[in-house]
Parts: C-alpha cells; sequence; structure tokens
C-alpha cells in the first residue's frame, strides 16, 4: 500500500517546466540529440564490423532514425562548442539539452517551450544566447 | 530527454557457461537483456555505452546457477511531463494523431489539437483552411507531453499541440 503511495506521489511531482524531477535524473548528464545520434552510429559500425551479427533492438533503431531526423549539429568540434557554451552558462542540464535539441528563433519561443528559463534570464539576455546556438549551426 | 546514466543489473548465468568465457558471457548477456528494455523509473534503455563493473557471482541455493552484479553505463530516453519534445507523425485519424519521439510513442488526442484545425477523412491529415496548415503522416511536429502511462514493459505519452509555438516544425 505504501509502494502503491509513494509511486503516485512521484508522478504528481513530475514537470520539467518547473524543472521538478525524479531524484535519479536530478543530477544526470543530459545529451543532446546530435551526441545521442554520433554515440548511436558508432555503435552501428562496431555491430556490423563484428563477425557473429547481433540483432539491434526495435528501441535502438527507432532512435537511430529519429536523431538522424531532428540532429541539427554535424560533427563532434561544433558539439563541443554548443556544449561548452551552454555550460558556461548559468543553465540546468535539462535547460542546457531542451535549447540546442529545439534551438528557439526568439526569447518568446525560448520562454514559451521552457518555461522555467523566465525567471533566470532577461529577454537580452536569452536572445544572445539563441544567437550563440544560430551561429554555431549555420557555419559547421 | 536522452540521459547517460549509471545503471545496475543481475546477470544470471546457468552452470553450462561456465568456463574460460565466462566474462565474455556475461557482458554479452547484459547486451541482449538490457538494451531495448523499458522501465517506468529509467524510462527506455537505448544503448550501453560501457560496462564499469562486474562484481563476484553469487550461487543460487538449490538450483547451482550464478548471479552476477553488473554496473554499467548506458543512454536511456525517458519522457517527461511537461517537456517539449519532437515528434515524427505516423498516423492520423478522426481521434488525434499518433507520433514517435524515438523509441517512445505518443498520443495527440483531437481535443488537444487547436479547434481551428479540422480533420480531413479524404487526404487522413489535419488542416487549418486559413493558413494553408496540414499535418499528414511522416511530417515533423513539435508538442508538450502532458501526462506518461507505464506499462510493464513500455511507456506511453500523452501531448498537446494547444500551446504557442506548437505544431507542425516549418
Amino acid at each position: 500500500m505504501t509502494a502503491v503511495r509513494k509511486q503516485i506521489k512521484l508522478e504528481e511531482d513530475e514537470d520539467a517546466a518547473q524543472l521538478k524531477f525524479p531524484s535519479e535524473f536530478k543530477t544526470a548528464d543530459a545529451l543532446l540529440i546530435s551526441e545521442v545520434h554520433m554515440l548511436l552510429k558508432v555503435r552501428k559500425e562496431q555491430n556490423e564490423e563484428m563477425d557473429e551479427d547481433q540483432e539491434l533492438s526495435a528501441v535502438f533503431n527507432k532512435t537511430l532514425e529519429y536523431t538522424e531526423k531532428f540532429s541539427f549539429y554535424q560533427n563532434r568540434e561544433t558539439i563541443k562548442a554548443v556544449r561548452e557554451n551552454l555550460q558556461s552558462k548559468n543553465l540546468h542540464k535539462f535547460e542546457a539539452a531542451c535549447l540546442a535539441n529545439l534551438c528557439p528563433d526568439n526569447y518568446e519561443e525560448a520562454k514559451a517551450l521552457i518555461p522555467s528559463l523566465e525567471e533566470k534570464f532577461d529577454d537580452d539576455e536569452l536572445n544572445e544566447m539563441l544567437e550563440d546556438l544560430k551561429t554555431f549551426k549555420d557555419f559547421q | 530527454m536522452f540521459y547517460h546514466m549509471c545503471l545496475d543489473h543481475r546477470i544470471l548465468l546457468h552452470p553450462q557457461y561456465f568456463g574460460p568465457r565466462l566474462i565474455d558471457i556475461v557482458k554479452k548477456k547484459l547486451f541482449t537483456e538490457v538494451e531495448g528494455s523499458c522501465t517506468g523509473e529509467y524510462g527506455f534503455v537505448v544503448a550501453v555505452t560501457t560496462i564499469d563493473h562486474i562484481g563476484n557471482g553469487v550461487i543460487d541455493q538449490g538450483q547451482g546457477s550464478v548471479n552476477f552484479p553488473v554496473k554499467y553505463k548506458a543512454i536511456v530516453f525517458r519522457p517527461f511531463k511537461g517537456e517539449v519534445v519532437d515528434a515524427i507523425v505516423r498516423e492520423v485519424n478522426k481521434v488525434g494523431i499518433f507520433c514517435e519521439v524515438g523509441p517512445l510513442t505518443c498520443f495527440i488526442s483531437r481535443h488537444s489539437i487547436p479547434a481551428d484545425m479540422v480533420f480531413n477523412p479524404d487526404m487522413e491529415c489535419y488542416q487549418n483552411q486559413d493558413e494553408g496548415i496540414v499535418i499528414q503522416k511522416e511530417d515533423e511536429i513539435r508538442l508538450k507531453i502532458i501526462g506518461t502511462r507505464v506499462d510493464a514493459n513500455d511507456i506511453f505519452a500523452v501531448g498537446s499541440l494547444m500551446d504557442d509555438f506548437l505544431g507542425l516544425i516549418s
């Protein structure tokens, strides 16, 4: 009975808009879609090189297709630069990954998609951050 | 959101595998057992990246099998309520839109699609007459996750397009 109640409480406490996560995810490293794409591509190549071919799971293949479609940054250097840029700001790991993954056009869009940004940054700061991201995306 | 996380798993090994390749078999079994699995706590385990530690095996009393505790790192995908994500449309019908966010299936009910978007049964799409916006199969859309349901071996999400900056990605 207590276990059931605890489960329900966990669900209620979870809200990405207010940066409320289950305890395991509070400190875990959020990955950019582009990073996941890189890692999965390497894994697939390794798999193909092996003699005894092990089938990759449906979850793996679906994720690879998804990351291929939505990966904005194409090479290691760009991803590294984006990461360093975002890490230097006062961003939660979740917010940083969201910003890089969604690439909002302006501060209004960023605040609508990631509401927790509203209290932390003013409009100009956000715009500057988004400009930086766009520059990385365009010149790679 | 995708995460890189440390996870634990127990590998149960039958005595027939005890031999010089024991550790290889434990590793291989870890890959096949955890990749593609899904729990409500951690979400989908997409791929194991490193195996950090394989502990000493403990023999099951009366069985002869051995339990190996394994610590590993993996890429996981965990959806959160309130998160905004991009998705690929897989099916459109009169009750709503079914789409996929990587391994996750997400349903957007008719009632969570803006009222000016109308279902067109001939083309199997939702369209907005005034602005000429069409959402159909294989399109890319941006949605907000408003709830998740955890099954034994799957997570299912419900999404919404009823907010600014959500909908078709141009």
